[in-house]
């Protein structure tokens, strides 16, 4: 779904015009479904735990009834997400997403250290000597076995597989909505979904292999692996969250890409600058390019870079983006040359010899052109003229040994040309005098 | 289609620094299989004509060095020759025998990455003047080219398409264009849209689409406000201007 076959307002999912693909891409739709499976999860674990007196079970239960509140909180943060952006907060709510994550993220590190944590006392209770010993030191909690017979192995093997497939089903469900409305926090919902289905799956793997296999410790070693991949999902929701709310720049190579589209615009002489940051799913850009051109130029060089920039940003994964651009002149190198002038009856001429010099040009140079030329009578002392202008080179058709040795002090160069108006020396002006 | 052989022109000297336009100009000679160079430069006249061949070869020898051409690729001219192609930012709009370019300042096609070179028409032949010159550059840059066309919105046609608005007679350009592209195995694209205006249409195409040279003809009937001089006027983007007596 793109960002414009959105919803529009928080009550647009109402609206009798909507295919019911679009009605199930809605955030509160799928999180809906979310509280619905949680619901059922809990129904079925909480009984099945209590009759089989299973502890897996009844814990399982509790964390899927917790698990509802979070599904009603992220509502809720989603409600604020896509409130309209206003006066005092002119980027909208949709950081608030990233609080939700940093929420749902810590309470997966939470859980995968208390999974890892149970898998280990579980592990332990296989070897006693080392279990007796490791108690010495650490206050493990209890290990709590799984409670059932024969009877009932069909039905928590049935219940738990269900819940699993749920899981993985739902979860994948709600990453994919969060991804195309924008919304972190279905997306870190769905990573915690995800993370339930796992969790399942290798309570599902402890269920059976106790009657198959008589091995119930299989489940442990599984389990830690399994724990290590929640803490690796917590972790990244973390990281990210924190990246988010403290305003990080958008990731390297983006910020890269950036610069290299902004490269290859026409008009843009050089990057003086990028500042980059996400607000809720908006990529935000502040770039301070220098140019040479006038304003009515740079109106389509900022057309232009705002189009691929955007594009760029949206293939990136980012919802929207705000870009703001300023343009900066480029810093003109500004220096002082001078031109040896030699004028007789067919005009004026870049001289060879001080000797035959009738006149000086004394050129103000900005970025390679000659943006002032000041043309004055050849004085008595020409080096103290050059000098006390700040000419650094002065310029002859045919400079000579003796020419440089007359003007010590200063830069004798060589004139390509002997017609100043091909410096944009207009000698015209002179003529008329 | 044979390449046409152009005499490619630049004018020398405006900058203290540097010689601007000569690296635009030198990818131009490369389009055109055109081996010369060829230099504007006033030369001395009079009681100081003799000093014209010294400063013939220390121009010759200057645009070798900043070119990479050899000093016998490089000519001098006293002006810009009938039907030539003058690389230079600052256009003399009363000439209509030359083929101008402007790259502002752009130092070639492909500098800034790849991109397109796009030929705008519209409902007249002079497209296919600016497509005989876009074609040699467009497989010499290995560019595709776009066909540009902004069309009115006809108001007895009730379709939110602006391809449905193009009258008879572009229509015609645009599959003759597009024929001739694909006959050259030239990459091409057709952009249509009804733009609120025509040269902020091509420009906004051009910068969206990335547009390395915008090839436009003189009107042989507009004298003012001709829509290549205005789209000149505002374009970031090097822009060829082919004079109303060209003949590519």
């Amino acid at each position: 779904m793109t960002a414009a076959q959105k919803p529009k307002s928080q009550d647009a999912i109402l609206s009798p015009s909507l295919s019911l693909k679009q009605r199930l891409y809605s955030p509160y739709v799928a999180m809906w479904l979310v509280v619905l499976m949680y619901c059922i999860k809990t129904v079925t674990k909480l009984g099945a735990g209590y009759v089989t007196n299973s502890p897996v079970f009844i814990s399982d239960g509790y964390h899927n009834l917790a698990d509802i509140l979070q599904a009603l909180a992220v509502m809720v943060v989603v409600y604020l997400a896509r409130r309209p952006a206003n006066a005092e907060y002119p980027l909208g709510k949709s950081n608030i997403e990233f609080f939700s994550s940093l929420a749902i993220g810590l309470s997966l590190l939470v859980l995968g250290l208390q999974f890892a944590l149970q898998s280990l006392v579980g592990l332990l209770h296989y070897l006693p000597a080392a279990d007796l010993a490791v108690r010495g030191y650490l206050p493990l909690p209890e290990h709590k076995p799984l409670l059932s017979d024969a009877s009932t192995y069909p039905w928590l093997i049935g219940i738990m597989a269900i819940s699993g497939a749920l899981s993985w089903v739902v979860s994948r469900y709600q990453i994919a909505v969060g991804r195309a409305t924008g919304h972190t926090s279905l997306v870190a919902d769905g990573e915690e979904t995800a993370s339930d289905g796992r969790i399942e799956l290798i309570a599902l793997v402890g269920i059976i292999s106790q009657p198959l296999f008589g091995a119930p410790w299989l489940e442990y070693p599984l389990a830690l692996v399994v724990a290590t991949m929640v803490l690796h999902t917590g972790q990244e929701l973390v990281r990210q969250a924190f990246r988010a709310l403290l305003q990080h720049s958008l990731p390297e190579a983006l910020e890269d890409q950036i610069r290299a589209t902004a490269n290859e615009v026409p008009g843009v002489s050089a990057i003086e600058s990028l500042k980059s940051f996400q607000v809720g799913q908006v990529a935000v850009c502040l770039l301070t390019l220098r140019t040479t051109l006038g304003a009515e130029k740079l109106a389509f060089v900022r057309y232009g870079l705002e189009h691929k920039l955007r594009g760029l940003l949206e293939k990136s994964g980012y919802a929207s983006s705000e870009i703001h651009l300023k343009f900066v002149g480029s810093p003109l190198k500004r220096y002082r040359i001078a031109y040896a002038l030699r004028q007789d009856s067919d005009g004026l001429y870049v001289a060879g010899t001080t000797g035959e010099t009738t006149h000086i040009a004394i050129c103000d140079v900005e970025d390679g052109h000659i943006a002032r030329a000041r043309i004055e009578l050849k004085p008595k002392d020409m080096q103290a003229l050059l000098k006390e202008k700040l000419v650094g080179r002065v310029f002859f058709f045919g400079a000579g040994a003796e020419v440089a040795a007359s003007l010590p002090d200063i830069i004798v160069a060589e004139s390509t040309v002997v017609m100043p108006a091909l410096l944009g020396i207009d000698a015209a002006s002179l003529q008329d005098r | 289609m044979d390449k046409p052989t152009l005499k490619v022109c630049v004018d020398y000297f405006r900058n203290i620094d540097r010689v601007p336009n000569l690296a635009f100009a030198r990818t131009l000679m490369v389009c055109f299989d055109s081996p010369t160079l060829y230099v504007r430069a006033l030369a001395p006249a009079g009681a100081n004509a003799h000093l014209a061949g010294e400063q013939v070869e220390r121009v010759r020898a200057d645009v070798a060095t900043l070119t990479g051409l050899s000093i016998d690729q490089v000519q001098i001219l006293d002006d810009f020759p009938s039907g030539c192609i003058a690389v230079d930012n600052f256009p003399i709009c009363s000439r209509h025998d030359v083929t101008w370019v402007v790259p502002m300042d752009e130092r070639g096609l492909t500098v800034r990455g790849i991109g397109n070179i796009m030929v705008p028409f519209g409902n007249g032949v002079s497209a296919l003047k600016a497509f005989a010159l876009a074609a040699p550059i467009a497989r010499a840059s290995s560019l595709p080219l776009v066909f540009y066309h902004t069309t009115w919105r006809n108001s007895r046609i009730d379709s939110a398409n602006p391809v449905d608005h193009i009258c008879a007679d572009a229509r015609l350009i645009q599959s003759q264009l597009e024929a001739a592209a694909s006959k050259l195995n030239i990459a091409s694209s057709t952009v249509v849209e009804c733009a609120d205006d025509v040269a902020d249409g091509i420009l906004h195409t051009a910068m969206s689409q990335s547009t390395r040279l915008i090839i436009m003809p003189q009107s042989q009937m507009v004298e003012v406000g001709d829509y290549c001089y205005r789209v000149k006027d505002k374009s970031p983007v090097p822009v060829m201007v082919i004079g109303r007596e060209v003949t590519p």
